[in-house]
């Protein structure tokens, strides 16, 4: 591995070859990005979950964890205004579980385990897929034949069914969740950086960097990894929320995150008995799975339109 | 072409060999298999009584040699659950999976090709709008939820619906809708971009020239085309479904391999969990090369662009 090349000395500033009195190529894909509805509107969305799970304990006086057996199974607040339940109030404006834990404060440190897992799973997937993508689409030949190899591979193994058996065998703690999944989901960054690393290795700035006697390390992550950065960008979000909603999915399944801790998958699984009487415990953690993944969506869309406007 | 074939195939050895291994070596990793042969409370002795009676004391390697040879004649080994043999078990669960699979593909192409053409012949119009939210919203649905929210709706409110088993064509409706939901939106937006891009290529544009109407030239001439790559990612998809039916499965409690495998797992019953892995990978191998040769075939530019991925 060439790990060792990422020590090299401090980074010089991007803008250093920049030509007077232009744009900066970055200033312009903000202001392109800012012009995208899609990018705004799924941007904007994530801020706002993510302000939520930042500021999650100012909302609510009450702790996820603790069980009230006296206040269980009351309805959120909206079902007072409608007349349909006289036991909902403000007390929890979203309502108590079956174990009369405040669902609010639930759904609100559900927010940062399911940011949480989906940040560093993909940090995991990140790492591996660029490393892969980078040797193969640079050196070719032998050390591409053998990370195809790896990636045919991966994609032949179902994913589900493999995290699920994994998180079964090592148990659900958080760190095992977010191995599985960095483990499983770095196929896609893998075949999109090669595919570009094999575009930028053709460029004239990379053959001379190697005449003027640069290593390959040098030329690898301080020459191509920064022209394949966007690409990359676009496929970590899809990753991302690929990851949030596999962690949901395992949790639902009692083979993700343990009880007693909030995921919204696990509280989608304790909610299953209440959809005959209490539907709207089923309701809100599926609401926020969905938002926070469609705001992810959204913006990697947007990201996709502007910063890869040759791909698709 | 035949040496393409040759090649692919030779890859697609290579990789089930390694998904071998690796399946063997998770369930080594699971647990020591003697203790679990020799059962609960079981002392020191009988468990090496089991180690010896099962093979278990031989070297890893000679253990993988006769188990993968028992694989490949179709022995996977007894479940430990249910002490039938492995191979039974799953033969009578897979057939639900399969017909399941298969309604969930043909639902989601039905739907989502007309809406992708739809989309492609006026992009930027309220058509191509909204089948660009199907997609967006699909994609962002977790399955076990949108399963959840039907089962309320059809099946607890209307009572439409039956929520649990396989018994009856009815049980399939619900499952089938939520994987079509899951791979609706790939096929939507490969046949949308497809068909947008064949629509500006010259050919089209000479048909048009020559006075073929629009919708002609988008049947007759663009979508036999667009379909190419479609046709090749479908086979990709089905796939998907068949190791995405575990979440579907267990919401709707249908007895599947998707099911068998959650059951499995929740159980630790190895020898199952190793042959769906298996199983559902070989099938993955398989829907792959049938993909890539699907692609080469209906499209000749590419025979020679093909690497060995």
């Amino acid at each position: 591995m060439t790990l060792s090349d990422s020590s090299s000395p401090a980074m010089a500033p991007a803008s250093a070859e920049r030509p007077p009195k232009t744009v900066s190529p970055m200033a312009e894909q903000m202001r392109r990005l800012r012009g995208n509805r899609n990018a705004m509107i799924g941007g904007g969305l994530l801020c706002l979950v993510l302000a939520l799970a930042l500021i999650g304990p100012l909302l609510t006086p009450h702790d996820p964890y603790v069980q009230n057996l006296t206040a269980r199974r009351i309805p959120p607040v909206w079902f007072d205004w409608l007349g349909w339940s006289d036991k909902s109030s403000w007390t929890h404006p979203l309502g108590t579980d079956g174990l009369g834990r405040d669902y609010l404060a639930r759904l609100l440190y559900g927010a940062r385990i399911s940011i949480l897992i989906g940040l560093t799973a993909t940090l995991v997937s990140g790492v591996i897929g660029t490393v892969l993508g980078l040797l193969g689409g640079y050196f070719g030949g032998r050390v591409d034949m053998v990370i195809s190899f790896l990636i045919t591979m991966r994609l032949s193994l179902p994913i589900s069914l493999v995290a699920l058996s994994v998180v079964a065998i090592f148990g659900g703690a958080l760190i095992n969740v977010v191995l599985v999944l960095g483990l499983l989901l770095w196929d896609r960054v893998a075949v999109v950086v090669r595919a570009a690393t094999q575009q930028v290795r053709e460029l004239d700035y990379v053959s001379s960097a190697w005449a003027v006697g640069f290593g390959h390390g040098y030329i690898l992550f301080r020459e191509v990894l920064p022209n394949v950065i966007n690409p990359l960008l676009v496929v970590l979000t899809i990753e991302m929320s690929h990851a949030i909603l596999l962690e949901a999915g395992l949790s639902f399944l009692g083979m993700g995150v343990q009880a007693p801790m909030p995921s919204w998958g696990l509280m989608l699984s304790e909610a299953k008995s209440e959809i005959f009487f209490n539907a709207w415990m089923v309701t809100l953690p599926g609401l926020a799975i969905f938002s926070l993944v469609l705001s992810i969506n959204l913006l990697g869309d947007g990201l996709r339109d502007v910063l890869t406007p040759e791909g698709r | 072409m035949l040496d393409y074939i040759l090649r692919r195939a030779f890859v697609a050895v290579l990789v089930m060999i390694s998904i071998s291994l690796f399946t063997f070596s998770l369930t080594q990793m699971a647990a020591d298999p003697a203790v679990v042969l020799a059962g609960e409370g079981a002392s020191t002795e009988d468990i090496e009584q089991a180690r010896q009676a099962f093979g278990l004391d031989r070297p890893l390697p000679v253990q993988y040699a006769a188990w993968a040879a028992d694989v490949l004649r179709g022995d996977f080994g007894t479940s430990f659950r249910m002490g039938q043999p492995v191979m039974d078990v799953i033969a009578a669960r897979l057939p639900t999976t399969l017909i399941l699979a298969a309604c969930g593909m043909v639902l989601a192409v039905l739907v989502a090709i007309p809406l992708g053409v739809v989309a492609a012949m006026r992009p930027g119009g309220w058509t191509d709008k909204l089948s660009l939210l199907i997609a967006v919203v699909g994609q962002a649905m977790p399955s076990f939820w949108l399963g959840l929210i039907l089962i309320r709706i059809f099946g607890v409110k209307l009572r439409l619906l039956p929520i649990s088993g396989a018994t009856t064509a009815l049980h399939f409706v619900m499952p089938s809708i939520v994987l079509a939901v899951f791979v609706l939106p790939v096929i939507m937006r490969l046949t949308r971009s497809g068909m947008i891009e064949v629509l500006g290529s010259d050919y089209i544009r000479a048909a048009r020239a020559r006075g073929l109407g629009g919708n002609r030239v988008v049947f007759k001439h663009a979508l036999r085309n667009a379909m190419v790559p479609v046709v090749a990612l479908s086979a990709v998809q089905l796939g998907m479904l068949l190791g995405g039916s575990v979440i579907v499965e267990t919401v709707f409690a249908m007895p599947g391999i998707g099911y068998l495998a959650w059951e499995s797992i929740s159980r630790a019953d190895l020898p199952v969990i190793q042959a769906i892995v298996l199983i559902v990978s070989a099938i993955y191998v398989g829907l792959g090369v049938v993909s890539d040769l699907l692609n080469a075939f209906l499209n000749p530019r590419l025979r020679g662009a093909i690497g060995t991925s």
